[in-house]
């Protein structure tokens, strides 16, 4: 698997690096008290492991955005019920320990008096069915939004504006208490996951590895993706669509493969980022969310995969500093780097490097 | 409603002008101050005002429902006040004469009971079904009809024979019919049904619906056959609010979408920032009416213009330092503009608030339209439609008649042809940028006037915008136009079903799939070209 | 077109099939309008197995719009389309057209700029297309071979691994032909194979192509009246969607009708 490294020194780096911290981290973490200077703290290490949750998003973006050019506003849905997914797991191993101490409902649902679970909750107690449902309702959204769009050949600017009223949509669902999903609060308040209590150091350290694990796997894949001929039939589909269709491809089938394996990755990204954060709300939704991913993959540099790590990491440091020093002018610096980056720095920092784009 | 009350007010003090000579009657006022002052005594005092017949008796009686009726210790006269600040102006009630002004210990208030309110309430009433303006007649009859009684029908029925306008005399005669509903024989009810069993107010669905138990089977069957009959009425008048509601949003979405209609059919360029134009619109509103607090009556009329030039000013502006500089890149355009979105709001949250700012409606939009008890239309909505007619058509203008307009189309058209020709593109889409911002900027003021004006209130319109003019087919204005007007509609329709947000996601969801299945819109651009 | 035929004898054999012969491609009857203009009215057209074919014809004669019907990109409105005896050429999309064996090159050079030469041409080389198999499979030994022999009949070899959007305009022509021979196909149509070349390298395509007949069939659309000479074959003239006219170029340039279409009433 290792060999579809060969010709990506890009890739090579990055992982090298994520792999060094995945085993450095935890032990800076682990083995030293929080007194000592060496003691690298939990929170840090929570906070780098959300960042990797949204570097794999930002893969799942590059791997339809760079190389098939769809420029997706809606993958925040694949994430976020990925996100959903987990939560609705770890909500049902609250059991009775909620506020409301009901054994069988989470406490959103007693507070609405609903007297049973809603069926699509059923077996949610069960982490495969949750694992399933991470990979499944992300994919399968995917395929019913691709086989739509796809088939009927809608491009360019409708596709993304259709993405983001998919996420529009999910968001004003989500956002309803009879939807049940808690409403405006999310699922929030967990316990434990798979026995072990959510905000112990240990699960911390775990949920880190995981992240970083799941990073480093995806990298692996997508690159093997695209540097298959199915890869290349993708970008040929993005460079010149009818010329690969009367070259006999099913484009469609394309698509839909490539829609359907980045909505699982955004989903599994989702599943790791909510026992991270502790919470998932409609919020995830929210159009705003969905267009900022795109952006940590401009800057990174799209059709490159690294750069999207590279970006997502990068602008989301800079955010947690930003907010802290100015928070009031986050926004201002975020839209200035929409602009900025389409204007002079197309293919990203990775562009810095190469000077033009390939694939 | 305001205007009828304040039409009431007008013609009650229109006695002043004969009060100033000392008109007949007027002196009794004082004579039985002594009597109005004791609680024991003021019944009958009133009733002698009631009884007399001096000119200035409505008024006196309103001064004392509204306890501005106040007893001059000093000397015994009967006074109306006006506070002001901790002293009391005084005017004389016999005359209307200025008296100066008392401190509170000078003066003693006039005080009376829940009953004697009523009564003076309703000898009020009696007295307005005299009144010469026949609006206010309207309102007398209305109120009396609410708590029909003797006295009240007596009086209404004595007047119906004389009365001259028509709608009074109708409001009037009702009144009769109610009565024979309410006291009549058997066959008297059935032929007030009859007559009345069509009217859908409150009074009469009542007391139908009281009468369709009644244990004359010929009078609850009357009763049945009416309400059915009302109801249908009813739920024929509710659809038309609904469309009429409709079609005042279904305006909103059309005028919030023309803009980008312009911006993405003309140039193809996606504008994400349209949002933060119909922001600025509505924050021009606002600020006009800062500037000039004591015009709100003019305040829209002067923000139209300013808030299309504000708005197409900014649009010229990002046109020229972006969008100039990604054509034929239409999903690097899309970002670069969601970023100028994003600068655009987070400028109105730092440099103005990041709350809401309030706009206020000017009186002559305030108000409804009655059209039938059941029927009535918020006169702002009614407003909104015709003035996105009013746009469009302006607009229409613009582009169809006017040389700008054609050079507009001959770029939209063939952008390598049309430079041949020497049209410089340049300038033309960057005119038309501004265009499709200024549109949006005067939608914002029509939306100033609806929803809440603050930073976030461009943000939602993005993607319905997006949505209209995809809907209707790119490149087509009428097609904007009617896929505005029709989504409105459908929502309002919906709504009742599946509640407001549900009712959006529906119509999202529609959308989103008749996209994929006409990817063209409703009335797609002909011609071969547009297959490619 | 029986009101037209009997005009001139050299049509009258031209519109029907050969006698004996199945025709690899055969169109009859076809109709299109769009919005009411009728781009494609009553259109006859029969190649036989192995022929090269010109078709040439004013603007707006209809000839992009036939490719488009037979690629399955265009439906039309009535008539019958078959390839190769049997296939209904109707009943299937643009990729089932591509792998039923009739491949396309574009009026604008078409190739993948952002692939290598050889990429490009891995990518059209005849093989299961599905993305399952795409993604596990590489390119076996004799399609390594056809490759490089594709290479030298284009004369891009030396320029394999090179980035197409590198190539010049007429060597984008050629990788775009080339990818339609790892196609393999039975068919290829051409559209305006020479359109911004030079003379050199047109007399190179001309060579190409009647080198190419034979083990394929062809059909050529073409403006360049030079060009089509060069080719020396069947000409068909295309005029408001239906044919005018066929024979040797000889014969066309002869036909009344032609000349009329072509110099204007």
């Amino acid at each position: 698997m290792l060999s579809v490294l060969r010709n990506d020194r890009g890739g090579q780096l990055i992982l090298s690096v994520l792999l060094v911290l995945t085993i450095v981290l935890p032990y800076l973490n682990l083995a030293f008290p929080e007194s000592h200077p060496w003691h690298f703290s939990t929170y840090q290490l929570n906070l780098f492991g959300k960042y990797l949750c949204y570097a794999l998003l930002a893969m799942s973006v590059d791997l339809v955005w760079g190389y098939m050019g769809f420029l997706t506003l809606g993958h925040g849905a694949y994430f976020g019920l990925g996100g959903y997914a987990m939560g609705m797991y770890l909500m049902r191993q609250v059991g009775d320990r909620g506020v409301y101490g009901n054994p069988d409902l989470p406490d959103f649902m007693v507070f609405l008096n609903w007297q049973e679970l809603p069926w699509y909750w059923m077996g949610f107690n069960w982490f495969p069915v949750a694992l399933i449902a991470v990979f499944l309702v992300p994919g399968v959204l995917a395929f019913l939004f691709g086989w739509f769009a796809f088939r009927s050949r809608v491009n360019g600017v409708y596709l993304s504006i259709i993405s983001q009223a998919m996420t529009y949509a999910l968001m004003l669902a989500f956002f309803r208490n009879e939807f049940g999903f808690g409403g405006n609060n999310g699922l929030t308040d967990f316990k434990d996951i798979l026995g072990f209590p959510v905000n112990a150091q240990h699960t911390r350290v775990a949920l880190f590895v995981a992240s970083a694990l799941s990073v480093i796997f995806a990298y692996l894949l997508c690159r093997s993706i695209v540097s298959s001929r199915a890869g290349r039939v993708v970008v040929a589909i993005r460079d010149a669509e009818s010329r690969t269709r009367f070259l006999g491809y099913q484009v469609e089938n394309y698509q839909l493969m490539m829609l359907v394996v980045s909505a699982m990755l955004a989903g599994v990204a989702g599943a790791l980022y909510v026992p991270q954060v502790g919470i998932i709300n409609p919020g995830e939704f929210s159009p705003l969310n969905s267009i900022e991913i795109v952006i940590w993959v401009a800057i990174g540099g799209r059709a490159t995969l690294y750069g999207a790590v590279v970006g997502a990491l990068l602008v989301n440091f800079a955010k947690s500093w930003f907010t802290a020093a100015f928070p009031e002018y986050w926004l201002f610096a975020l839209g200035a780097l929409f602009v900025l980056t389409t204007l002079w720095l197309p293919y990203g920092v990775a562009g810095l490097r190469r000077g033009r784009i390939t694939a | 409603m305001l205007l009828f009350t304040s039409l009431l007010f007008t013609g009650l003090y229109t006695g002043n002008t004969d009060a100033e000579n000392g008109g007949i009657g007027n002196d009794l006022i004082d004579q039985i101050a002594e009597e109005l002052q004791n609680r024991k005594t003021i019944a009958a005092a009133i009733d002698e005002i009631l009884a007399s017949k001096a000119e200035r008796k409505r008024e006196w009686l309103e001064a004392l429902l509204s306890g501005t009726l106040y007893f001059r210790k000093s000397d015994k006269k009967v006074v109306t006040v006006t506070k002001q600040g901790s002293s009391f102006e005084l005017t004389a009630a016999s005359d209307g004469s200025a008296q100066g002004t008392a401190g509170k210990r000078e003066i003693s208030k006039v005080k009376i009971n829940n009953s004697l309110r009523k009564k003076l309430r309703n000898a009020i009433a009696e007295m307005a079904l005299d009144d010469p303006d026949a609006k206010a007649r309207v309102v007398a009859v209305e109120q009396m009809l609410q708590s029909l009684d003797k006295s009240k029908l007596a009086a209404i029925t004595q007047r119906a024979s004389t009365e001259t306008d028509s709608s009074v005399k109708k409001l009037m005669l009702l009144a009769t019919h109610l009565n024979a509903l309410d006291n009549g024989t058997g066959p008297e009810k059935v032929a007030a049904i009859q007559i009345i069993g069509n009217n859908t107010r409150d009074i009469v669905v009542q007391r139908l619906t009281s009468l369709s138990s009644n244990e004359d089977p010929a009078v609850a069957t009357e009763a049945n056959a009416a309400l059915v009959e009302i109801q249908k009425r009813i739920s024929f008048y509710e659809k038309i609010e609904t469309v009429l509601f409709g079609l005042s949003l279904g305006s909103v979405l059309a005028m919030a979408a023309i803009g980008l209609a312009i911006t993405f059919g003309v140039m193809g360029v996606i504008n994400m920032a349209h949002g933060e134009m119909i922001m600025i619109g509505a924050y021009t509103t606002w600020a006009v009416q800062q500037a000039l607090p004591a015009f709100i009556e003019y305040s829209l009329i002067v923000a139209v213009p300013l808030a299309f030039i504000a708005a197409f000013l900014v649009g010229v502006l990002i046109e020229f330092l972006v969008i100039r500089h990604l054509y034929g890149r239409p999903l690097e355009t899309l970002l670069a503009t969601f970023g100028i979105s994003l600068i655009l709001q987070q400028s109105a949250r730092t440099f103005i608030s990041a709350q809401n700012v309030p706009v206020s409606n000017p009186s002559w939009l305030s108000g409804q339209w009655h059209f039938d008890p059941a029927l009535s239309v918020a006169i702002n909505r009614v407003v909104i439609f015709f003035f996105c007619l009013a746009v469009f058509a302006a607009l229409m203008w613009l582009l169809r008649r006017t040389f700008f307009g054609l050079k507009v189309r001959a770029v939209s058209q063939n952008r390598e042809m049309a430079r041949a020709m020497g049209a410089r593109s340049a300038r033309i889409d960057s005119m038309t940028f501004g265009l499709g911002a200024g549109i949006a900027g005067v939608a914002g003021v029509a939306l100033s006037q609806l929803t809440n004006v603050g930073p976030n209130m461009g943000q939602s319109y993005i993607v319905d915008s997006f949505m209209v003019v995809v809907f209707g087919g790119v490149g087509n204005l009428w097609g904007t136009l009617l896929a505005g007007l029709s989504l409105g509609v459908v929502n309002k329709f919906l709504e009742p079903w599946v509640g407001a947000v549900l009712a959006k996601i529906v119509v999202l969801v529609f959308i989103i799939v008749f996209i994929q299945k006409y990817p063209r819109g409703l009335f797609p651009q002909r011609g071969r070209a547009a297959g490619d | 077109m029986s009101t037209s035929t009997g005009i001139l004898t050299n049509k009258e054999t031209s519109v029907t099939p050969y006698a004996g012969v199945e025709p690899i491609l055969f169109m009859e009857d076809v109709n299109v309008s769009f919005d009411g203009f009728k781009a494609i009215s009553d259109l006859n057209f029969y190649v036989n197995e192995g022929e090269l074919r010109c078709v040439i014809g004013p603007n707006g004669a209809g000839k992009t719009t036939m490719m488009d019907i037979i690629t399955g990109k265009t439906r039309p409105d009535s008539g019958k389309v078959r390839f190769g005896g049997n296939i209904d050429l109707l009943k299937l999309n643009e990729p089932q057209v591509a792998q039923a064996g009739i491949g396309r090159k574009f009026q604008k050079p078409t190739v993948f700029e952002a692939l290598t030469v050889f990429e490009n041409l891995e990518l059209a080389a005849a093989g299961d297309r599905s993305p399952l198999a795409t993604f596990r499979n590489h390119l076996n030994n004799e399609q390594r071979t056809a490759v490089d022999e594709v290479g030298v009949i284009i004369g891009l070899h030396n320029q394999l691994h090179i980035a197409a959007k590198i190539l010049s305009h007429g060597q984008k022509q050629w990788l775009e032909i080339g990818m339609l021979l790892m196609q393999k196909p039975r068919l290829l149509l051409v559209d305006e194979p020479v359109a911004g070349m030079t003379h050199q390298e047109m007399d190179r395509t001309a060579e190409l192509l009647i080198d190419l007949a034979g083990k394929h069939t062809v059909v050529v659309v073409e403006h360049d009246m030079d060009f089509v000479r060069s080719l020396n074959t069947r000409v068909t003239v295309l005029h408001q969607g239906t044919v005018l006219a066929e024979g040797s170029m000889e014969s066309i340039q002869n036909d009344r009708e032609v000349i009329k279409v072509y110099l204007g009433e």
